[in-house]
């Protein structure tokens, strides 16, 4: 599923993540305390995650239910980035990971467990 | 002045700062083009001409030379549109109520461009709704921005001081810093802005302030309403582009001098950087944005040191310009006979007149200050009627009352005064426009004034008595030489010029005449044979008066009932 999210709708996705299904004004809340957002921007930007098909609002109570997942939202800003950056060779985006000195130790011994355990 | 004579007049002042601007712009200080935007602004917003006329008289009259002004600011006033708003408020007048309604297809013949209106006004709303469906959707999205955590940003930020309360955030939506926000400003960073690169957030971040603090989005809104308003002048478009470019090349400005001058390599630098990111995301819109950017470069790098020439040099050309823009300007737009001052309407009307009828000022002999009414009359008699038409009138300071007959009451009735009546007229005009607020009164005490009150009618004697010549000299050039020659028989005489005016120029004049019938009617009164004011008692008509004017009044209007019975009716009740 490749929806592109702009960093506002992520945001609005990000709750939806951590707290499950919610209702569209306590999303409107928990932004106006965290970021200060009016309730219309907050409903703005869930209308527009409506219409990308990023949500579904269900009953009871009409509460907003994420259809993507953090993952695909990782993997596709992922792709984009590998894309965008490294022409698609994800393998440059690692080497670039593991050049910059981002990772530590221990997260660069974990990815290395993971490459085998996938190959 | 209406719209289009703002338009026409400020068209001429923005091609004089384009051209000043395209051989001047890295010369002078930024700031003179912020001023000079601004004159432009007010130019086009306020509809106000402010006319200095310089009266070049013989002795005699420079005594009344400092009234051509006072005159001028009443008479503005006093359009025609004015006295048809003020006149059905006052009770007083409802005789003129019904004079209003002999006069047929007056707002026709006022407003003759009315489908013209209707295509600004149209043109106007479509042009303010583009506009701000676009500033809606845009800010829509900037409102859906996210804060920044910025260790420098925020500790910039708590260093400001100041009432407003100003946030940094950032969006995914935009390429380059902007800020948004009057009373809650919000400093915008694309989500692309490099972090780390501290110099260069820096001069981001006092950029933006600078807008911020010289509240440069209240002068863009500004600059909206006008481009709305003229909409249909493309030098208010060239304004309103170049403007909005000297908005941005002053805040550089103001930058390079906030920071030193030898920043202004480096913030050159900075802003290049930005515009590389934007090239990248948005290619569409580097073309035009390229020569904007290109002009901001080289107006960065060649900031110097503020010469005494070019602040000298920019205060000349701000006075010059705004002088201009005040007077040469208006006076430029001021022939429009329907809407201008009743002055500058009865000087328009004559030279025309003057040609129909073959008659130069050279064979129209001026008199001024007559020894002798009698002669005057004389000597006024002898002129061809064209002639007439056009003599300016100096009633005379000792006026010795010639003794008429009365032609139709067998009563003898006392003489008119000409100089009283003319003196009359301008009176009643002032006392309406005194009610209205629309005069501004100078020299005279107005708690005085307001305490003299004839029949709830204020009288403004001092301020009418400076303007008196004046606007009879005015009254005879616009074709009523009732008042000069027939005014002693209180007759109505229309000149031929009179008779030739397009109807929408007659309507003030019967307006005014009616006003002197008012006064024939003893609303106003004033001691015959002075030309002055008398005492308080001297004020008040006697019944008896009045009702002989009232019969006068018959006389001159037989058919109008109405007019009698309400004015008899006053006179009653004040008994």
């Amino acid at each position: 599923m490749a929806i592109k999210l702009f960093d506002s709708e992520l945001k609005v996705m990000e709750i939806l993540w951590k707290e499950g299904d919610t209702t569209a004004k306590r999303i409107a809340e928990i932004l106006s305390k965290d970021i200060g957002w009016s309730k219309t921007t907050t409903y703005t930007i869930i209308k527009r995650c409506l219409e990308k098909g990023a949500i579904q609002r269900r009953a009871p109570n009409w509460v907003c239910h994420p259809l993507v997942t953090i993952e695909e939202a990782r993997e596709y800003e992922t792709s984009e980035l590998i894309n965008k950056m490294y022409d698609g060779a994800a393998d440059q985006l690692i080497a670039s990971l593991l050049g910059g000195k981002i990772l530590s130790k221990e997260e660069i011994e974990r990815l290395k467990k993971t490459v085998r355990e996938m190959e | 002045m209406n719209v289009l004579q703002m338009s026409i007049a400020a068209a001429i002042l923005i091609l004089v700062i384009i051209v000043v601007r395209q051989l001047a712009i890295h010369k002078l200080p930024k700031k003179t083009f912020m001023i000079l935007w601004g004159v432009v602004l007010l130019r086009l917003l306020i509809p106000f001409s402010f006319n200095i006329s310089i009266p070049i008289q013989s002795n005699e009259e420079a005594i009344t030379g400092n009234t051509m002004v006072s005159v001028v600011e009443m008479t503005g006033a006093l359009n025609t549109d004015e006295v048809y708003r003020i006149l059905p408020r006052t009770d007083i007048f409802e005789a003129v109520n019904t004079f209003n309604a002999m006069l047929p297809d007056i707002p026709e013949s006022i407003a003759p461009v009315f489908p013209v209106t209707t295509i600004w006004v149209l043109g106007m709303l479509a042009v303010a709704l583009f506009i701000l469906v676009t500033h809606f959707r845009f800010s829509r999205e900037y409102k859906a921005s996210l804060p920044v955590d910025n260790f420098y940003i925020n500790k910039w930020l708590n260093e400001q001081k100041g009432v407003r309360h100003i946030q940094a955030r950032q969006s995914d939506k935009i390429t380059a810093p902007l800020t948004y926000g009057i009373l809650k400003p919000v400093i915008l960073f694309p989500k692309t802005t490099d972090w780390q690169d501290i110099v260069r957030l820096r001069y981001i971040f006092i950029h933006e302030m600078t807008h911020i603090k010289r509240f440069d989005i209240l002068r863009k809104w500004l600059l909206v309403i006008v481009l709305c308003v003229h909409w249909f002048n493309p030098l208010v478009w060239a304004m309103y582009i170049l403007a909005n470019r000297d908005i941005e090349l002053s805040c550089d400005e103001a930058v390079v001098r906030a920071m030193g001058e030898s920043t202004k390599s480096s913030y050159a630098m900075a802003l290049i950087g930005l515009e590389e990111r934007r090239s990248i995301f948005a290619p569409l819109c580097t073309s035009f944005s390229k020569n904007l950017l290109e002009e901001r470069i080289i107006s960065i790098m060649k900031i110097k040191k503020r010469s005494i020439v070019s602040i000298a040099l920019a205060a000349v050309l701000v006075t010059v310009l705004t002088i201009g823009a005040l007077t040469v300007f208006a006076s430029n737009t001021t022939d429009d006979m329907a809407t201008g001052s009743y002055d500058e309407y009865a000087e328009a009307v004559v030279p025309a007149a003057i040609e129909d009828t073959n008659v130069t000022d050279d064979e129209v002999p001026i008199i001024n200050e007559p020894g002798n009414w009698d002669e005057w009359l004389e000597w006024f008699n002898s002129l061809t009627p064209e002639q007439q038409a056009y003599v300016s009138v100096r009633p005379p300071q000792e006026y010795v009352e010639p003794v008429h007959e009365y032609p139709i009451n067998e009563n003898p009735i006392e003489p008119r005064n000409p100089y009283r009546i003319a003196t009359s007229i301008e009176e009643v005009w002032a006392i309406i426009a005194l009610q209205d607020g629309t005069i501004p009164i100078t020299n005279v005490d107005v708690a005085e004034i307001r305490n003299r009150q004839v029949d709830g009618i204020i009288i403004l004697e001092q301020c009418l008595y400076e303007a008196m010549d004046v606007l009879l000299r005015a009254y005879a050039q616009s074709g009523f030489t009732y008042a000069t020659r027939n005014m002693a028989t209180t007759r109505v005489d229309m000149s031929p010029a009179f008779e030739e005016m397009p109807d929408y120029m007659k309507v003030p004049m019967i307006r005014n005449e009616f006003f002197r019938v008012a006064i024939e009617m003893g609303l106003v009164y004033m001691p015959p044979g002075t030309g002055r004011y008398g005492t308080d008692e001297e004020f008040y008509r006697t019944r008896d008066e009045a009702l002989r004017l009232l019969e006068l009044y018959d006389w001159m209007f037989p058919s109008d009932e109405s007019i009698r019975e309400s004015a008899q009716r006053l006179y009653g009740a004040q008994e």
